[in-house]
């Protein structure tokens, strides 16, 4: 990918004079005006951001962390291809997800480190062995949790993408009416942000939103449309149920954030500049870093601040032909082998893999300069997965990065924690409160925790 | 929309109701439970013991006991027992059908997550498919409003761009109400009328563009984008039991025999009355399964219940399936549609579904039957060949219910027992290996030997003799459907039992099918499901059992259960949980 030349700032107000002139009682714009305008002119801190990389069947429980504790860790064995941004990553080992095991492992893992909680089993599931497709999250994901505090204002609330297939083809069906198998940005239960896989497609949602120039009458048009539906959508919201109306509500807030992308005004940071589209990579691991440096410019733009990236899924049963890891060759898909074969140098060069394929994603945001920094100074992306071992579904040590100095809010340089066997979740937690969300606690049930992991907070 | 003008006959004349079948039947079903005990955790009949409302009060029986509208004509009144009220989103499919229905032929996209009824009802959304769902009203409302005789065609009338226009007016009731399926009351009115006029404005003054807007978002709005049922109460005082209104009753008519929105004769029966009485239902029932609409509309049933949609994304191994190309999967759905449509439609006998020989196939289609053409372009009916018969043997259903390489016996009767008998098998012990042991290639085993192995533990065996000996029977096809003689080099030997009556292969073993009464019981429960969008409460038996005897009494006649549905309490009436009162 190459950066074309800068967008000057003037022109990247697209619609503010337009939008003046002709918006005459469209209340939305006028909030737009006021307070994402002001934010800028007054030259208040830039935001800070939130990001979620996850993969799917984790990593080998004995032999992923560090040897010492501290500062100075060393990134070498499974860790090794986090080298190169070690200074920026904190590595949390020896936390356990307390999953009670009744359901099938990999959900209980995602679903309890995402959203701090046990699956929900849809009420058609009748006991046949594939729960997988029927369970979904107990509530919302920690990037939504962070969503509601960071981006109310931005075009983009979240950016939910998928580098790899997600498990479940069929998901929706009679067969699949659950949706934590496949996806891991949860507004809700049954409710997901279906991530975008193909980097040319979120370049194109991007940086339309980029062209210079006033904001056209038709946005204006469609948006007031909008207006007219948040009506209906208020009016039948009073004759609802609780279940109904927690959904609907979801609705009128995808409503509400696709009005303000209608007539967005984007006035993002010095560092915001226009990329060129980078195309569909047939390589997984080009696909991946061309996400990544498309996030690195939404974050400066401020299109978003929260990120939700799935490498591969829950049990994720894709090939990795990069690396040379193919059913083909390996006689059935990865994650089967390593059910088979257990933590052998196949399985071991995947697993280092997925490492170095986080460590792409930090370096992406570390390489846009911004306020005198890096887009990453900024930013917290906490890196895990669904289980701790993907051979025997391990639930201690499990696998925990956080990237980023989160605004000064995150010790940096990076150091190696143990949490010694505590609540895995206190990490998800830590990276909360790490980007000023309001929260005093995390999760539900056996994984609710209100600690921050010890020292990994300034 | 048309209508062939005199309804076919559809209720089963008794004297031909198959008494020796259904004592057969029910025969079967005592013999299912006895067998049942000697799984571990016991096999469930049925399964929504959990699901759904948990209410079982019958107490809005006494409270409807006086409306002799309700009970007047119908004999078989019971309790009325339902399930949930609430919001039911529209399936892609229904989106678009919908779509198409308000405005005319427009190029409306499918869109959506949640593509099952049951899935739909629970599901929501979130912002990419709202952005979706706005792309897609701008996109077909511009399309047709760029055409100056379609617009007209369709508005009858040139709007003015004032917010008190009549034309704006009389489009926006008319096209509204077939778009929430319901009428506009006067707030909803005034606030589109009023957005056609500030978008013409905005627009330069053009009212067609005003119109245009206002359209596309009576598309937007959540009153069409789900369908509302909320009832109101009969009794005051027990506000937990509601009896759907006639146009909650159109949407729930249309919805399950055509997939789209009522037409307008029907939103006229609902505005005259005539649908809060059973007796007024079953006319408007005739009508619509007379039309060719009902085709689409009832086959919908089975695309859910059988996951038909993965054909249209088929993925196999090509090199160990030459047979594989990016276009059967197509092939074989629209084969299982024709076969479905040809035994429960055209001969309104759902049990020749699993006997049938008649398939229909394009020439490649043809070519995975080993069958000799040559072939018309499109679909050629054919007789297939002795080596198939009925449902189990057809290629998309053993494509759809086997891995991207090779077979699971055991999945397959796992997903028969499921899908077809609405049984449940409980999934094994968590500490026992899903996988079967790979066999080296210097001693090659079928998979039958693979699964004696697997099974010789008791504890095993008595869940996997329900699974087994269906999947093994069908071990003849490959994972996509192709017949073979040999695995790994071995014969096969398909035979095997089925709740302790024994069948040679599977040919024999879609008999069996035929006479089984959970096969029967379990298509009404797909379409109680399917008509309501959630499973069945334990406290609705009495609405399946009524389902059940209308199919078995009609010679296993579909249309007869769903009229018998139509005109029960589970379809008219619903239940609020407690906690779900507004």
């Amino acid at each position: 990918m190459t950066l074309s030349k800068p967008i000057p700032r003037r022109t990247l107000l697209r619609g503010l004079f337009g939008a003046s002139a002709v918006a005459v009682g469209l209340p939305l714009l006028e909030a737009m005006l006021d307070s994402h305008g002001e934010a800028l002119a007054d030259g208040s801190p830039l935001p800070l951001r939130f990001g979620v990389w996850f993969w799917g069947n984790g990593t080998h429980p004995l032999a992923w962390a560090p040897q010492t504790q501290g500062p100075g860790w060393e990134a070498a064995g499974l860790l090794a291809g986090l080298a190169p941004v070690k200074d920026a990553i904190s590595v949390i080992s020896g936390g356990t997800l307390p999953v009670l095991k009744k359901n099938n492992p990999h959900v209980e893992g995602a679903v309890g480190i995402l959203a701090g909680g046990n699956p929900l089993l849809h009420p058609s599931f009748s006991g046949q062995s594939n729960d997988w497709d029927f369970l979904t999250v107990s509530g919302p994901s920690v990037d939504q949790i962070a969503a509601a505090h960071l981006a109310e204002k931005t075009p983009f609330r979240t950016l939910a993408l998928a580098v790899t297939p997600v498990h479940t083809a069929d998901a929706g069906s009679n067969n699949a009416p659950g949706t934590a198998i496949s996806y891991i940005s949860h507004p809700a239960p049954y409710v997901f942000n279906p991530p975008i896989m193909d980097p040319s497609e979120l370049f194109a949602k991007l940086f339309n939103l980029l062209k210079p120039g006033e904001l056209e009458p038709s946005a204006i048009a469609r948006a007031k449309v909008l207006d007219a539906v948040r009506g209906d959508a208020s009016a039948l919201r009073g004759r609802l149920g609780k279940n109904d109306r927690a959904r609907l509500d979801l609705h009128l807030e995808g409503i509400h954030e696709l009005q303000g992308r209608l007539t967005a005004m984007v006035m993002g940071g010095e560092a915001c500049m226009m990329l060129s589209d980078p195309g569909n990579p047939e390589s997984e691991r080009l696909r991946a870093r061309a996400m990544a440096e498309l996030v690195a410019m939404a974050f400066a733009c401020d299109l978003s601040r929260v990120v939700s990236l799935e490498f591969s899924s829950p049990a994720s049963h894709v090939d990795y032909p990069d690396i040379g890891i193919t059913g083909t060759g390996l006689g059935t898909s990865f994650h089967e082998y390593e059910h088979q074969k257990g933590y052998d140098a196949n399985v071991l060069k995947g697993l280092a893999y997925f490492m170095e394929l986080y460590g792409d994603f930090v370096a992406a945001l570390r390489a846009l300069p911004e306020a005198g920094g890096t887009v990453l100074d900024r930013s917290c992306v906490l890196g895990t997965s669904d289980v701790s071992g993907g051979w025997d579904h391990a639930m201690n040590d499990f696998p925990l990065l956080v990237a980023g100095g989160a605004g000064g809010a995150l010790v940096q340089p990076g150091v190696h924690i143990s949490l010694a066997g505590g609540n895995a979740c206190r990490v998800p937690f830590t990276c909360l409160k790490a980007v000023g969300a309001p929260v005093d606690a995390f999760g539900s049930d056996q994984f609710a925790t209100s600690e921050v992991v010890p020292g990994l907070l300034t | 929309m048309e209508f062939s003008p005199e309804p076919a006959p559809r209720r089963a004349d008794p004297k031909q109701t198959s008494a020796a079948a259904t004592q057969l039947g029910r025969l079967a079903l005592t013999l299912t439970w006895a067998l049942t005990l000697a799984c571990y955790q016991g096999l469930e009949q049925g399964d929504g013991d959990d699901a759904g409302a948990t209410s079982t009060s019958t107490s809005a029986a006494t409270g409807d006991s006086g409306d002799s509208g309700d009970s007047g004509d119908d004999p078989q009144a019971i309790a009325p027992v339902a399930g949930p009220t609430g919001l039911r989103l529209l399936t892609p499919t229904q989106y678009r059908n919908s779509v198409i229905d308000v405005l005319g032929e427009v190029a409306a996209p499918a869109v959506g997550q949640w593509r099952s009824s049951i899935a739909a009802a629970q599901g929501g959304v979130a912002v990419a498919t709202v952005e979706d769902y706005e792309e897609a009203a701008i996109a077909v409302t511009a399309q047709l409003f760029a055409d100056p005789e379609a617009r007209l065609l369709l508005t009858g009338c040139e709007p003015a761009a004032s917010p008190d226009d009549p034309c704006v007016a009389e489009v926006l009731t008319s096209l509204g109400r077939r778009a929430w399926r319901r009428p506009l009351v006067a707030d909803e009115l005034a606030r589109y009328g009023q957005l056609a006029a500030d978008v013409a404005q905005l627009l330069g003054g053009d009212p067609w563009l005003g119109l245009q807007h206002a359209v596309a978002g009576l598309l937007q709005s959540p009153n069409f984008l789900y369908r509302v049922e909320l009832g109101a109460p009969t009794d005051p005082s027990d506000p937990l039991h509601v009896r759907l209104d006639g146009y909650e009753l159109a949407s729930r008519l249309s919805y399950l025999v055509w997939n789209t929105t009522p037409d307008d004769a029907l939103l006229d029966a609902a505005a005259a009355g005539e649908l809060d009485d059973p007796a007024g239902l079953s006319p408007q029932l005739d009508r619509l399964l007379a039309s060719p609409r009902a085709r689409d509309g009832v086959l919908q049933l089975f695309v859910d219940m059988l996951d038909l949609d993965v054909l249209y994304a088929l993925q196999k191994d090509p090199e160990l399936l030459p047979a594989f190309t990016p276009t059967i999967g197509l092939a074989m759905r629209e084969e299982l549609l024709r076969v479905i449509d040809d035994t429960v439609l055209q001969q309104r006998d759902y049990r020749r579904l699993f006997d049938t020989r008649g398939g229909f196939v394009d020439a490649e289609l043809g070519a995975l039957y080993d069958l000799p053409g040559p072939f018309e372009p499109g679909f050629n009916p054919v007789t297939l060949p002795d080596t198939r018969g009925g449902l189990l043997t057809l290629a998309g259903f053993l494509a759809i219910n086997s891995g991207e390489a090779s077979t699971s016996p055991t999945m397959r009767g796992l997903t028969i027992r499921r899908i077809l008998m609405c049984q449940t098998i409980p999934p094994p012990p968590p500490d026992v290996a899903p996988e079967l042991p790979e066999p080296g290639d210097d001693t090659p085993m079928t998979k039958r030997e693979l699964l004696q192995l697997h099974v010789s533990d008791p504890l095993c065996a008595s869940c996997h003799q329900f699974t087994d000996p269906i999947g093994l029977a069908l071990e003849h096809y490959d994972a996509l459907g192709v017949y073979r003689l040999t695995d790994r080099g071995l014969p096969i030997d398909p035979s095997g039992d089925l709740d302790g009556k024994p069948f040679p292969d599977a040919i024999a073993l879609g008999g069996l099918f035929t006479e089984h009464i959970a096969v029967g019981d379990c298509l009404v429960r797909n379409l109680y499901r399917y008509a309501t969008g959630h499973v069945e409460d334990p406290a609705l038996a009495p609405v399946i059992t009524l389902l059940r005897d209308s199919l078995v009494d009609s010679g296993y006649d579909l249309t007869a259960a769903v009229d018998a549905l139509v005109r029960s309490e589970g379809f008219r009436y619903a239940t609020r949980s407690p906690e779900d009162l507004p």
